[in-house]
C-alpha cells in the first residue's frame, strides 16, 4: 500500500520511496529512510497528511504520500 | 585573541534565538559573495576574546543540493570559521543528529548546544548528558536560548575548543567485530561498515596519487561516494567510483538509532498539547476558517490600535510643519524653499512615517504567528487549494509574507525546490497586498468610505489574494509542461513566541521601512516635488509643471479605468519608486501638509471632489495600486532571484496588464451599479 491510503493514528514502516532524487534525499535528510517508522497524525483530502517520524512532525502533500510505499505495523 | 564561531542547526531549533541572545539587535546583514543567501553576523567581546559570530542558514543536511547548504558547508570548511556551534533541539534529537554527524565529518571543532531541554523535561523524557558526548566525541552543553541559560558555558567551551580538530575521547560499545585494517573507532564518531571504510581508503589513496595530499581527505572520499556534485567537479578523476549514498545514509541513521537507544530515555512520550491543538487548527474545515479569522484579526489590530498611535505621529509632523513655516517666515526664506521643505520633505516623508504604527503592528502579528509555529501549519491547510493551482502548499508562505512586504516574500520563494514553482510564485506574490499599499488604502478608504473604511481596505487583501489565485490557476491551466509539486515541510511544536526574537524581527523590518522612507521615498518625493513645481515657466505653477504636462499627455489611457486625472496619473508613476509615494505625491499635488491628519484628509477630499474624483474612482485607484507594477525594490529582488532581465520585464508588463483589466472591469461594472 501507499502512504496516502494510510489510516489516522496508525503506524507504518517505509518500504520504498518513489520520488525524484532531490525530494528523496531531502526526506532522507529529515529521517525518512527505508525501514523507518511513520505515524499518521492528521489527514485531509485525497492524502495530504500530517505525519510523525524520528520524533518530528511534517506535512506531506498528496504527490509525496502517493509515492511512498509502506506496510502497516502491528 | 580572536575567534570566529559559526552557528548551525535545523530550521526551528532555536538557533536564531540563541544567536540573538549573544548579539542582541546589533547585527550586520549582508549576502555571501556571489549568491543571495543572507549572511547574519555579530560581534562580542568575552573573557578578553573578540568573538565574531555568524548565523548560518538553517539546514537539515550538508549535501550540495541547495544553495544554503553549499554556502554553509563552504563557510565551515573555510579558514574563516574556527569553531562550529551545532544548535540542536533536544526534543527532536533523533532527527537533529543527522546534521551533527555530517558536521563532524567536516573536520572542524564542533560544540553541541542542546537547546530546549525544558521541553524534554516537560514531556517526561530524559537525555543522558554523559553518554552523548562520549558517543559523539564533542562537548554537549545544555542551554535554554529562551531563558538565556547556559550561554556563558557554551561560549567558554567554543573558545576552549578552537584548534582542536580531533574529537574528544570516544567510547563506543558496538556489537560487531570489524575486519577493517584501521582502528577508526578511536578517531571518528561515525565509523561505517567495512565495505564503506575500505572504499574510503581506496579513494583516499587515489586522491593522494592524482591530486596530492589534501585537507580532510576522509570528507572528500565520503562525498565522492555520495556523488556530491561540487566535490566531483573539483576531483573529476575520482568520478568512476560507484555511489554508495543510500548505504551511507542508512548507516548514519543506524548509528543515530544506536545513540538514541543509549541516551534518550522515555522516547515514546510526545507532545500531547501540540497534537491536541493541531486537531483543531489543522482541521479540514475549522482550520481554514481559523486561518481567515487570524488574518482578519491581524488587520483589525493594524487598523484600530495602529490608527490610535498614528494620530500622535500626525500631531508631531503637523507641529513640525507649522514650526518650520513660522521659522522660514521669520527668516524671510523664499517661498520655493519653504514649499520644498514643508510640502515636499515634511509633507511627503512625514506622511509615510506616520504610518509606522500600522506597519509595526502588522509585523508584530506576523512575527508572533511565525514564532508560535502556526505559520508552518498554513502550508498544510492550504495544500489542497494550492495543489489545484499547480503550486505546493509551501508556496503559500512566500505569498502570505507578501502581505507584509513583497521584497522578503520574493526572497522566501527560494525555499521552493522547483525553479518553475519559484518563478510562478514570484509572478503572483506581488498581487498580495504589502504594507506599503496599506498607506493608500488607509487614506482613500477613510476619506471616501468613512464608517466602512476597514471593510473596503480588507477587501483589497481579498482581491489581491483572488487575483493571485486566478492568475496561478490560469498559468497552470495553460502550462503544457506541468510539473508535480511536492509538499514536505516540518511542523514545529507550538510554543509561546520568544519576545526577544519577535522584537528583533520587528525592529529589523521597521528599520528597513524607515530607511526606505528616508532614502528611496525621500529622493522620490524631491523628484516629484521638482516635477510638480517646476515647469517651462519656472517654479510655482503646478498646472504647467513638467509632471502635469507629461501626465496630461497619457491621462486618456486611464479614463476607461476611472483614473483619468493627471494628478492621479502622476502619483501612480511616482508610486513605482515605492507604493507609499502614491500617498505622499497626492499630498504634494494637492498642497496638503499632512494627508493622514483629519484636516489634511478633509482638504484632500475637497480637492479630489472638486476635480470629480468620487468614491468609485477611489476604489479603482486602490485596486490599480494593488495590482500594477511592483515597486523598484521588488523588481530588483525579482531580477536577483530569477537572474533574468527578460523575466523581470515580463513580470512588470504582466502586472500592468492585469491591473488595467481588473480595474477596467471594476470601474465599468461600478458605473452600471451606481
Amino acid at each position: 500500500m501507499t502512504l496516502d491510503q494510510g489510516v489516522l493514528h496508525k503506524k507504518y514502516e517505509v518500504l520504498k520511496i518513489d520520488l525524484p532524487l532531490e525530494n528523496r534525499r531531502y526526506l532522507e535528510a529529515l529521517g525518512m529512510t527505508v525501514k523507518s517508522e511513520i505515524e499518521i497524525l492528521n489527514r485531509k483530502g485525497k492524502g495530504i497528511l500530517m505525519v510523525r517520524f524520528r520524533g518530528s512532525s511534517f506535512a506531506l502533500g498528496y504527490n509525496v504520500t502517493k509515492n511512498i510505499q509502506v506496510r502497516e505495523l502491528a | 585573541m580572536e575567534i570566529t564561531i559559526g552557528f548551525i542547526g535545523n530550521p526551528n531549533c532555536g538557533k536564531t534565538t540563541l544567536f540573538n541572545d549573544y548579539t542582541g539587535a546589533n547585527l550586520k546583514v549582508a549576502n555571501y559573495p556571489g549568491v543571495t543567501v543572507e549572511k547574519v553576523e555579530g560581534q562580542i567581546i568575552k573573557e578578553g576574546t573578540k568573538i565574531h559570530l555568524v548565523d548560518l542558514p538553517g539546514a537539515y543536511s550538508l549535501t550540495s543540493y541547495t544553495m544554503e547548504e553549499r554556502v554553509t558547508r563552504s563557510f565551515i570548511l573555510s579558514d574563516e570559521c574556527d569553531v562550529v556551534i551545532n544548535v540542536v533541539d533536544a526534543s527532536t534529537l533523533e532527527r537533529s543528529l543527522y546534521l551533527t554527524l555530517q558536521l563532524l565529518e567536516l573536520g572542524k571543532p564542533v560544540v553541541m548546544a542542546l537547546n530546549m531541554m525544558d521541553i524534554v523535561k516537560k514531556r517526561g523524557m530524559e537525555i543522558d548528558l554523559h553518554r552523548l558526548p562520549e558517543m559523539l566525541g564533542i562537548p554537549v552543553i545544555p542551554v535554554s536560548a529562551r531563558k538565556r541559560e547556559g550561554l556563558d558555558i557554551l561560549l567558554h567551551a567554543a573558545i576552549h575548543h578552537k584548534g582542536q580538530n580531533k574529537p574528544d575521547r570516544l567510547i563506543h560499545e558496538h556489537d560487531y567485530i570489524s575486519k577493517h585494517p584501521h582502528k577508526h573507532h578511536d578517531e571518528y564518531a561515525m565509523v561505517y561498515s567495512d565495505q564503506i571504510e575500505d572504499k574510503i581508503d581506496e579513494i583516499i589513496n587515489e586522491l593522494r596519487l592524482k591530486y596530492g595530499s589534501q585537507q580532510n581527505e576522509r570528507f572528500i572520499a565520503l562525498k565522492i561516494l555520495e556523488s556530491d556534485g561540487e566535490i566531483l567537479e573539483k576531483y573529476p578523476e575520482l568520478s568512476k567510483h560507484a555511489p554508495l549514498q543510500d548505504e551511507i545514509i542508512n548507516e548514519k541513521y543506524a548509528f543515530i538509532e544506536e545513540i538514541i537507544k543509549e541516551v534518550l530515555l522515555y522516547k515514546e512520550k510526545q507532545d500531547a498539547l501540540t497534537q491536541k491543538v493541531d486537531r483543531i487548527l489543522t482541521h479540514k474545515v475549522f482550520g481554514f476558517l481559523f486561518f481567515l479569522v487570524v488574518m482578519a484579526l491581524v488587520f483589525f489590530l493594524t487598523f484600530s490600535i495602529g490608527d490610535y498611535i498614528k494620530s500622535y505621529f500626525e500631531l508631531a509632523f503637523g507641529l513640525l510643519g507649522e514650526f518650520v513655516t513660522h521659522l522660514f517666515n521669520v527668516l524671510k526664506v523664499n517661498e520655493a524653499l519653504r514649499s520644498l521643505v514643508v510640502d515636499g520633505i515634511i509633507g511627503g516623508v512625514g506622511t509615510v512615517i506616520t504610518f509606522l504604527p500600522n506597519i509595526t503592528i502588522l509585523f508584530l502579528a506576523l512575527a508572533f504567528l511565525e514564532d508560535s509555529g502556526y505559520m508552518a501549519r498554513v502550508a498544510y491547510i492550504m495544500e489542497g487549494i494550492m495543489s489545484k493551482l499547480g503550486l505546493s502548499g509551501r508556496a503559500f508562505i512566500p505569498m502570505l509574507l507578501g502581505f507584509g512586504c513583497t521584497v522578503p516574500a520574493i526572497m522566501a520563494s527560494r525555499t521552493l525546490e522547483n525553479k518553475k514553482d519559484r518563478l510562478r510564485v514570484m509572478l503572483v506574490t506581488p498581487f498580495m497586498s504589502c504594507n506599503a499599499r496599506l498607506t493608500i488604502y488607509i487614506l482613500f478608504s477613510e476619506m471616501f468610505f468613512a464608517s466602512h473604511a476597514m471593510i473596503v481596505a480588507y477587501s483589497m487583501y481579498v482581491i489581491g489574494l483572488l487575483v493571485a489565485i486566478i492568475a496561478s490557476w490560469l498559468i497552470h491551466l495553460f502550462d503544457r509542461h506541468k510539473n508535480e509539486t511536492y509538499l514536505i515541510i516540518e511542523l514545529p511544536e507550538y510554543k509561546m513566541p520568544d519576545l526577544n526574537t519577535v522584537a528583533i524581527y520587528v525592529w529589523d523590518k521597521v528599520k528597513d521601512y524607515v530607511e526606505k522612507a528616508g532614502t528611496t521615498i525621500f529622493v522620490a518625493t524631491i523628484i516629484i516635488w521638482l516635477l510638480l513645481n517646476v515647469g517651462p515657466n519656472g517654479f510655482g505653477d503646478m498646472q504647467n509643471s513638467f509632471g502635469a504636462l507629461l501626465a496630461q499627455k497619457i491621462t486618456f489611457i486611464f479614463v476607461p479605468i476611472g483614473l483619468g486625472f493627471w494628478q492621479i496619473v502622476v502619483a501612480l508613476i511616482a508610486g513605482i519608486s515605492a507604493k507609499e509615494v502614491v500617498v505622499s505625491s497626492c499630498a504634494v499635488l494637492f498642497g496638503v501638509a499632512s494627508a493622514s491628519s483629519a484636516q489634511g484628509m478633509a482638504a484632500l477630499l475637497s480637492s479630489l471632489n472638486a476635480i470629480g474624483f468620487g468614491s468609485l474612482n477611489a476604489f479603482c485607484l486602490m485596486v490599480f495600486s494593488l495590482l500594477y507594477i511592483p515597486c523598484v525594490a521588488t523588481l530588483v529582488m525579482i531580477y536577483r532571484e530569477s537572474q533574468s532581465l527578460k523575466w523581470t520585464l515580463l513580470e512588470g508588463f504582466f502586472q500592468l496588464a492585469v491591473a488595467y483589466i481588473v480595474t477596467f472591469l471594476v470601474y465599468q461594472i461600478g458605473l452600471l451599479i451606481i
